[in-house]
């Protein structure tokens, strides 16, 4: 059986029968709270205050909710039924997705609000991994864990290791991942690592799980995220240029490792071509890019799988700049998950909205008009979403 | 050396799933599940064969041979257990029957390279469980 997905009897996944969604559907309010460490405030917590702070960019109350969509936290909490309390009003849509990393989490308000299930939608992420030292090393009781491979470094190592080894793929070329995330970071005040760090003194940090070392992995923090999804029609109405949603897609690789080189995440070619087919765009439309990142393989392999550099060839290509301050490509202009925070991609689309609304301040880039948000659940799932302040 | 004095993650050895993969480790063996009917090999072992969907699973012996499909270092231990065995290497091995395990990689670390032959080894850790490791052929 291959990894890849078969289609059922009406032909074959994103065929024919893809539905227009493009410019149904808008973001209309983005909040968070503080980064970094917030002893003493739950999971849930940080998530009713990112929604008032979203709630607030959008000029709306909550009572003008009408669906909300949870992200569990790193550590499985923030359900619905554990935010409600804490939200004050019971909204007619409630859903919580296991690891919504914000991309599957605007696909179901997206589905919700195009079926009538709701019209305005906020869509949340709390975590406190940081503050109650959350075990996110731990490993599993399976072979692979009595033999010592523990932490997401393991697995993306492994996958890295092999991409040096099939393509000759160096150290240098993809610490361009690390180092360019780092030369936005310095411009955004809110990302936690601001402090400079050039390409030799990312090379003379040791490894951690080689070949990776620290700077390439994300450290967890604590915060809450939250955006207001509504549909075109009342997006007009608020008091931010709506961000529309031009296309969205998903592939699973819910086989896990029962699929030949899951670290290699091929499935998610099936993501991207459901995108460009379901949009009309090409990697070329895309002003800013944004690739959820808890190591910087995730952004060496979606580059690849999602067409912008043929797989393979992500290495040179990094190194020429692409992806940097003044680049043709800026990738994570937020600072990623490396600099920013983790907040599991929430803050890549938020960041991926101020651009587009030209609030981006020092790292605006100058005539962003369409960006792009890839992000995963590790080798599990992939999805992307193509948003645009036209439609 | 005692059960009590080995501090690193021990598998669930009574699994109903795994469990027999830990009982043969034990008698030195190197196993995977083969499908009775159409013959997918399959690891770590299921209740049902994923290819076909008949439940004719069953633990056979495999190939103690492989190479290494990638490998990583380890340098800082998540796990106190791990830490007086830094720096170490843990590798995907692909053994000559297709199927991919994950294990320690003994050896001399500049001898480690993705393709490199490596034969599984037998390390009895405690009285009840065995580890299966790979040291360079």
């Amino acid at each position: 059986m291959s990894g890849v997905p078969g289609g059922g009897p009406g032909g074959g996944p994103g065929g024919p029968a893809d539905t227009d969604i493009r410019g149904k559907i808008a973001i209309v309010g983005v909040g968070h709270t503080p980064q970094g460490e917030l002893p003493g405030q739950s999971p849930e917590l940080n998530s009713v205050l990112a929604i008032k702070e979203a709630l607030k960019d959008a000029g709306i109350t909550r009572d003008q909710l009408d669906g909300l969509i949870t992200c569990k936290s790193v550590q499985g909490t923030n359900t619905d039924v554990s935010v409600g309390p804490l939200l004050g009003v019971n909204p007619r849509y409630a859903q919580t997705l296991d690891y919504g990393t914000c991309n599957f989490s605007l696909h179901l308000a997206v589905q919700a609000i195009l079926t009538g299930m709701a019209t305005t939608v906020a869509l949340c992420y709390g975590a406190n991994a940081r503050s109650i030292r959350f075990p996110f090393g731990a490993s599993a009781p399976t072979l692979a864990g009595a033999s010592g491979l523990m932490h997401i470094a393991g697995p993306a190592a492994m996958a890295l290791q092999r991409h040096k080894a099939m393509y000759g793929t160096t150290d240098e070329q993809f610490g361009w991942i690390a180092v360019s995330e780092r030369e936005w970071a310095r411009k955004n005040p809110i990302a936690l690592f601001r402090e400079p760090m050039s390409m030799s003194q990312y090379l003379d940090m040791p490894y951690m799980v080689e070949p990776l070392r620290r700077a390439d992995v994300t450290m967890l923090s604590d915060g809450g995220v939250s955006l207001i999804v509504t549909s075109a029609e009342r997006a007009v109405d608020y008091p931010n240029k709506p961000v529309y949603i031009l296309g969205m897609s998903e592939q699973s690789g819910i086989r896990g490792e029962y699929t030949p080189d899951y670290l290699n995440r091929a499935f998610l070619q099936g993501a991207a071509d459901q995108i460009w087919r379901a949009t009309g765009l090409t990697p070329a439309d895309i002003d800013a890019l944004y690739i959820q990142n808890p190591t910087a393989v995730w952004v060496l392999q979606m580059l690849e799988w999602y067409g912008f550099v043929p797989v393979g060839e992500a290495g040179p290509w990094l190194a020429e700049g692409h992806t940097r301050p003044g680049g043709d490509l800026p990738v994570n202009t937020n600072g990623g998950q490396l600099s920013e925070s983790y907040m599991w991609g929430w803050l890549h689309l938020v960041e991926a909205v101020r651009q587009l609304r030209g609030q981006a301040g020092e790292r605006q880039i100058s005539g962003a008009e369409i960006a792009m948000y890839c992000s995963t659940q590790v080798w599990l799932k992939g999805g992307a979403s193509i948003i645009s302040t036209h439609k | 050396m005692t059960a009590e004095a080995y501090n690193k993650p021990i598998p669930r050895l009574d699994d109903p799933v795994q469990g027999p993969f830990w009982a043969a480790a034990r008698e030195h063996r190197l196993t995977a599940q083969r499908c009775g009917d159409c013959g997918t090999l399959v690891f770590p072992g299921l209740e049902i064969c994923p290819a076909c969907w008949e439940r004719s699973l069953s633990w056979t012996d495999v190939s103690a041979e492989g190479s290494i499909w990638s490998y990583v270092v380890y340098h800082r231990a998540f796990h106190p257990g791990f830490a007086g065995e830094l720096p170490y290497v843990v590798a995907i091995v692909e053994n000559a029957d297709g199927v991919r395990y994950t294990g320690r990689v003994i050896g001399r670390r500049e001898d480690v390279t993705v393709g490199a032959k490596v034969r599984a080894v037998f390390a009895d850790e405690t009285p009840e469980f065995t580890l299966v490791k790979w040291e360079l052929a």
